[in-house]
């Protein structure tokens, strides 16, 4: 008989490791959300393991449910492992909507440390419906499902208070969007006592915006002392207000508006362009007291407004990045302006050309540090990350809007190479830019030493772009509405001067530019167009060079003669240097006065940033064979969360339909693997 | 060792049972479809619904051969909804031939469809006018070959299909161009295009008949158009170019498995014939489909890994191709259908691991080196495989998106930057697509490959892309061919449930 007690342990001992152990057969991690700091939990001295602190929901898109992975490292076989249903062969299954794409969860802030409570989201592009679903422990799966009059674009929650859940909900018809609240009991228990007819006759509608659909909100509370045209507006912690972005014209154009729901006031949020998503950040926990000069840093939830800026806007991810917007004190005359580092407006945060794919901005963050060679581990107040569609992974302090930078070389510039349509025995170099010496021919151009200068991080690295009466204005140019006087972007309009060509897509006509007042533009010669269609900008005559960055699009203008200087608009390490001192300087020659070049006239500049970011990659050759190995087309991740609780990272790929875990703390600029604490859950 | 006497039984038991025979002799019905795939709508001379051009793809190699069958929306035996009349549930039209469509013919066949070879891929129909058309197949069966097949709309809405290679007849797959007619004739096996699959059209621009084809005399350029010399009937026809992708590399030696290559060939459409200089080498990675710009070919690839192109640029004149790049900026592990947006200055392109739609913007698309740049990411349904562009004035397009997996039509717009609507109940494996244009609004047709029938969705107000609907299903369901064991083919027949 032996054997058969050999052959009772053999299976009992396979039921355990099966038990929490399941692969999840996740088909589409399009989204995740974190279950973390759940209301009636101290957050303060709670075991990670024993809390309710352990969940990651997943989407699985293509299978229409979700999964959980269990995030409390209770798995026998694996770091983590995807929760089991209630046959434990099998991972538990969430079923829901058809195609749960995007996930939110009901939050309020308590003191300002972000509280999530028991009830998540699921919504589809195209889809009119919702699925609310309880997290906690005893409930996993769909509580309700509540169809909405047109398909969903946008949702944000923000509760009432604990026992009142509050979503807004934004839905294109075709021809206007509309954003509904719709407020309901924040405990599954509750909820099962209203019926779905009920719960759909409670949508109210706050907002309807003709003309746009809203591709984003963010529920945020009120913050005292936050004032626009002399009033108190979206003050009251008590209450909630919404900012909602939009978009026109299939990406061209779209406003992002701050909106008082209790006295409906709108401000605009100064966003460099249209937005496509937004978050906003909380504080550090005052629990700890060794965090009290970190929680003193952070700003309280709603007064920084993170937003992604829409790539469509210019069509180039020249114009992409994530911004923030401060929206504390008083609002400015044209609404809150860009976050400011150092006195100066802070730029986008990017890297290379990828789309930004996924963010995370988490106050109290934990990420490795290089200072001048020596590793270590730095806290922020507030650590931003963010996934790329080129497959990065980039951490930035998300309270000055920077790249988290290691030691690198200095920047420099490479040489001036001129090209132009020129006949084969075609003269010398035209200046242009100015240069040092005599320049050669090289094939088709002319190439010479510059006398640009570079400040060290003033750029990334890109290729600097000089055109003779180039464009001012984004390929396809901008709309406008009348062809005598245009109201355009105000970073285009101050780059205009008086006698810029101007060109109406729906006229023949040429006009000039009469007259520049902020960002109002007089026009002179096409009166008689009535239907002007875009409109397409070029240098004039006075300063005909346009210079431009293959990677942040127009910087500036110069003439002929005059030094071209580019003070702190787009740079990238700033800390360090003097903000009073140009970042960039070309000097321009006189030789266009009297050889003015032909139309396609081009200078070309290289510049080597030598930045070196805290950006990494996960590098799949550096994995084994394990459970937990990263192995396969982990080449495209998307959503990611950071887990204040274990200081861990998590992404969706989608490209491999798993989740990736990163240790921060561990993480070093380029290939990263299982030595840096990179794992995946599939 | 004892060798059973038993052993031939058993060895007669394996084969047969491991790899069930198949009669190639079972004659193609041409009276259904069957894995249907490429499919393109044409307008009638006369108006109404129009016609219908579907290949069936004889994915199984059941019967002899593949098939094209044309039908004439407008005198099925079971009339399609009205477009826009919105039925309470899809109609069923199972019977493709109506009456005055004319019965068998002396060989057996049927005047409104002819037998390609087998595995088609896609379709492009190139008018001809005064109710004549001739269609492009791709089928990536033995020889990859790629036919032409004339139709001809009767003034009482008879239909006629020809074989445009041979001799006219009903079966088109013998005399068919095939693309691999090099892997013999040469040491390298090269040129050759195995597994060809897109089709694509591109009328040929011209200043004179020089520029139209050799002889230069017996073409003409008219209205900066080439047309064809006079046919036997001494009409003109237009000159393209037929633009043919391949979803397999080619590499050399044959079989080697190195040096691999993707090409796109270049046919010409008055005649279909090959030669070396036909395949224009676009360096490592298979293609897939054709966007026809106004100076450049947009070629998407397949298998980037480990190296390959998401989309190529071809220049129509010189031939001479660019890389977009685009593989770097954001990393889908291959792409299938491609489409321009009705101003050119983007392009639509369909992601696969993960299934995405890429938008990408186009810096000069008409000058010497456009460049593109992603602008957008939209994950899809699963399985998306091909895609159309309705404009829209005054709007951003709306796209048609075929999901395989997913079994849905997914309407993307592009004012939204979304998916606006999913299509459900396609049926299953939704392949290819053609659109009828109603007014600001289309009737949509979907091929479920593994279904057997062609789906006809209705969008009525293309602003109102929820508002679409499945109307009616086309054609009989292969289930029961397919899978006869399938509890739902109670009698085992092969004509299978609706």
């Amino acid at each position: 008989m032996r054997w058969h007690g050999a052959l009772l342990v053999a299976v009992l001992a396979g039921c355990t490791q099966m038990t929490g152990g399941s692969a999840g057969r996740v088909v589409g991690t399009n989204d995740v959300i974190l279950v973390d700091r759940l209301e009636g939990l101290d957050l303060a001295g709670a075991d990670p393991a024993l809390s309710l602190n352990r969940y990651l929901f997943v989407t699985s898109t293509d299978t229409n449910e979700l999964r959980v992975l269990d995030l409390s490292g209770n798995c026998s076989s694996q770091q983590r492992c995807y929760l089991p249903g209630p046959n434990p062969l099998e991972t538990l299954s969430i079923p829901v909507i058809d195609r749960p794409t995007s996930l939110a969860i009901d939050e309020r802030y308590e003191e300002g440390v972000r509280r999530k409570g028991a009830l998540l989201y699921a919504t589809r592009p195209g889809g009119p419906e919702l699925s609310i679903v309880g997290v906690a422990p005893n409930e996993l799966r769909e509580v309700r499902r509540v169809t909405v009059p047109a398909p969903v674009t946008a949702l944000s929650a923000l509760m009432v208070d604990r026992d009142t859940s509050r979503i807004f909900v934004a839905t294109f018809d075709g021809a206007a969007s509309t954003v509904w609240e719709l407020r309901h009991p924040s405990t599954p228990a509750a909820l099962r006592r209203i019926s779905t007819n009920e719960l759909v006759s409670r949508l109210a509608a706050r907002l309807r915006v003709p003309g746009a659909s809203v591709v984003a909100l963010q529920a945020i509370p009120g913050l005292p002392g936050r004032q626009a045209n002399g009033r108190p507006f979206c003050a009251d912690p008590a209450k909630a207000c919404l900012v909602v972005a939009t978009r026109r014209e299939s990406g061209a154009s779209g406003d992002t508006v701050m909106f008082d729901l209790e006295t409906l006031e709108s401000v605009r949020l100064q966003f460099p362009g249209p937005v496509r998503a937004l978050a906003t950040s909380d504080q550090v926990t005052p629990a700890d007291e060794a965090l009290r000069p970190l929680r003193a840093q952070t700003p309280p939830p709603g007064a920084l407004i993170y937003g992604v800026l829409d790539e469509e806007a210019c069509g180039s991810s020249r114009c992409g990045g994530l911004s923030a917007v401060d929206t504390r004190g008083t609002a400015a005359a044209g609404g809150f302006e860009v976050v400011r580092s150092e006195g100066f407006p802070t730029q986008p945060v990017r890297w290379n050309d990828g789309l930004v794919v996924g963010f995370s901005i988490v106050a109290g963050g934990r990420v490795a540090a290089n200072d001048a060679g020596v590793l270590d581990v730095a806290q922020l107040p507030l650590l931003g990350a963010i996934t790329t569609s080129n497959g990065e992974l980039v951490f930035f302090d998300a309270l000055e809007q920077r790249l988290l930078e290691q030691p690198g070389p200095p920047s420099t510039l490479g040489p001036v190479r001129f090209t132009a349509e020129l006949a084969p025995d075609a003269g010398a170099y035209v200046a242009g830019p100015a240069v040092v010496g005599d320049a050669t021919r090289v094939g088709d151009a002319f190439v010479a030493t510059s006398q640009a200068s570079i400040v060290d991080g003033a750029l990334r690295s890109q290729e600097l772009s000089i055109r003779w009466r180039g464009p001012l204005t984004p390929e396809g140019g901008l709309v406008a509405s009348s062809s005598t006087r245009l109201e355009l972007p105000r970073a285009v309009a101050q780059k205009l001067s008086v006698g810029d060509e101007v060109s109406f897509a729906g006229c023949p006509m040429s006009a000039r530019v009469s007259a520049v007042s902020d960002a109002v533009v007089g026009v002179q010669g096409a009166e008689s167009c009535a239907a002007p269609g875009r409109v397409s900008i070029r240098a004039g005559a006075s300063r005909p060079f346009v210079i431009s960055g293959s990677v942040d699009g127009l910087l500036g203008r110069s003439g002929a003669g005059e030094t071209f200087q580019l003070f702190a608009t787009p740079a990238v390490r700033l800390a360090g240097v003097d903000p009073s001192q140009p970042l960039l300087v070309i000097p321009f020659g006189r030789d266009t006065d009297t050889t003015p070049p032909p139309a396609t006239a081009l200078w070309t500049m290289a510049i080597d940033s030598g930045l070196a970011p805290l950006v990494s990659q996960v590098d799949v050759n550096s994995f084994g064979t394990g459970l937990s190995a990263c192995t396969g087309n982990v080449t495209l991740p998307g959503a990611v969360v950071y887990d204040v609780v274990r200081h861990r990272l998590f992404a969706a790929y989608p490209s491999a339909n798993l989740v990736t875990e990163f240790d921060p703390t561990r993480t070093v600029r380029g290939l990263i693997g299982p030595n840096n604490g990179v794992f995946c859950y599939r | 060792m004892r060798v059973s006497r038993w052993w031939p039984v058993v060895v007669w038991l394996s084969v047969s049972t491991a790899c069930p025979a198949i009669d190639v002799s079972l004659p193609t019905p041409m009276d259904r479809f069957y894995f249907p795939a490429a499919l393109a709508h044409v307008d009638a001379p006369d108006g109404g619904d129009g016609v219908l051009l579907v290949t069936s793809a004889n994915f199984d190699k059941r019967f002899s051969s593949g098939a094209m069958v044309a039908v004439n929306l407008d005198t099925l035996p079971a009339r399609l909804p009205a477009f826009g009349s919105n039925p309470p549930s899809p109609v069923q039209v199972p019977l493709l031939r109506g009456v005055g469509q004319g019965g068998p013919q002396g060989d057996g066949g049927f005047r409104d469809s002819v037998l390609i070879a087998p595995f088609a891929g896609q379709m492009a129909v190139l008018p001809l006018g005064e109710g004549r058309f001739r269609a492009y197949v791709a089928t990536r069966s033995e020889f990859q070959r790629v036919h032409g097949v004339d139709l001809e709309v009767g003034t009482d809405g008879a239909l006629s299909l020809s074989c445009f290679n041979g001799d006219g007849g009903r079966n088109c797959g013998e005399a068919a161009t095939s693309l691999n007619q090099f892997e013999q004739t040469t040491t390298t096996g090269l040129p050759r295009a195995p597994g060809v699959f897109g089709v694509a059209l591109r009328a040929r621009a011209c200043v004179t008949s020089a520029d139209c084809g050799s002889p230069e005399t017996e073409y003409a350029c008219q209205a900066s158009r080439c047309v064809s010399a006079p046919t036997d009937g001494g009409r003109r026809e237009p000159a393209s170019d037929v633009l043919v992708t391949h979803i397999a590399q080619a590499d050399s030696p044959l079989g080697s498995g190195t040096n691999l290559r993707g090409y796109l060939v270049r046919l010409p459409s008055e005649s279909l014939t090959v030669n070396a200089e036909r395949f224009l080498d676009l360096g490592p990675g298979a293609t897939h489909a054709v966007a026809v710009g106004s100076r450049w070919n947009f070629v998407s690839g397949r298998f980037l890994n480990p190296s390959g192109n998401l989309i190529r640029l071809v220049d129509a004149s010189s031939g001479q191709f660019l890389s977009s790049g685009l593989e770097s900026t954001f990393r889908v592990a291959e792409a299938r259908g491609i489409a321009l947006s009705s101003n050119e200055r983007r392009v639509y392109l369909i992601g696969r691991n993960p299934d995405a739609l890429l938008v990408a913007g186009i810096d000069d698309p008409t000058g010497p080196a456009p460049r593109l740049q992603v602008v957008r990411g939209n994950p899809l349904p699963a399985g998306p495989n091909e895609l159309a562009v309705l404009s829209r004035p005054g709007r951003g397009d709306l796209l048609a998106i075929t999901c395989t997996t997913a079994g849905v039509l997914a309407l993307y717009d592009d004012e939204v930057g979304e998916v606006a609507a999913e299509v459900p109940g396609v049926g299953v494996q939704p392949f290819g697509l053609t659109v009828d244009r109603r007014g600001n609004g289309a009737r949509l047709y979907v091929s479920n490959f593994q279904d057997g029938r062609i789906a006809v969705i209705d969008v009525v107000d293309l602003d109102q892309p929820r508002n679409a609907r499945l109307v009616a299903h086309l054609g009989q369901q292969q289930l029961c061919l397919v899978r006869p064991s399938d509890p739902s083919c109670v009698d085992g027949g092969v004509d299978g449930g609706l």
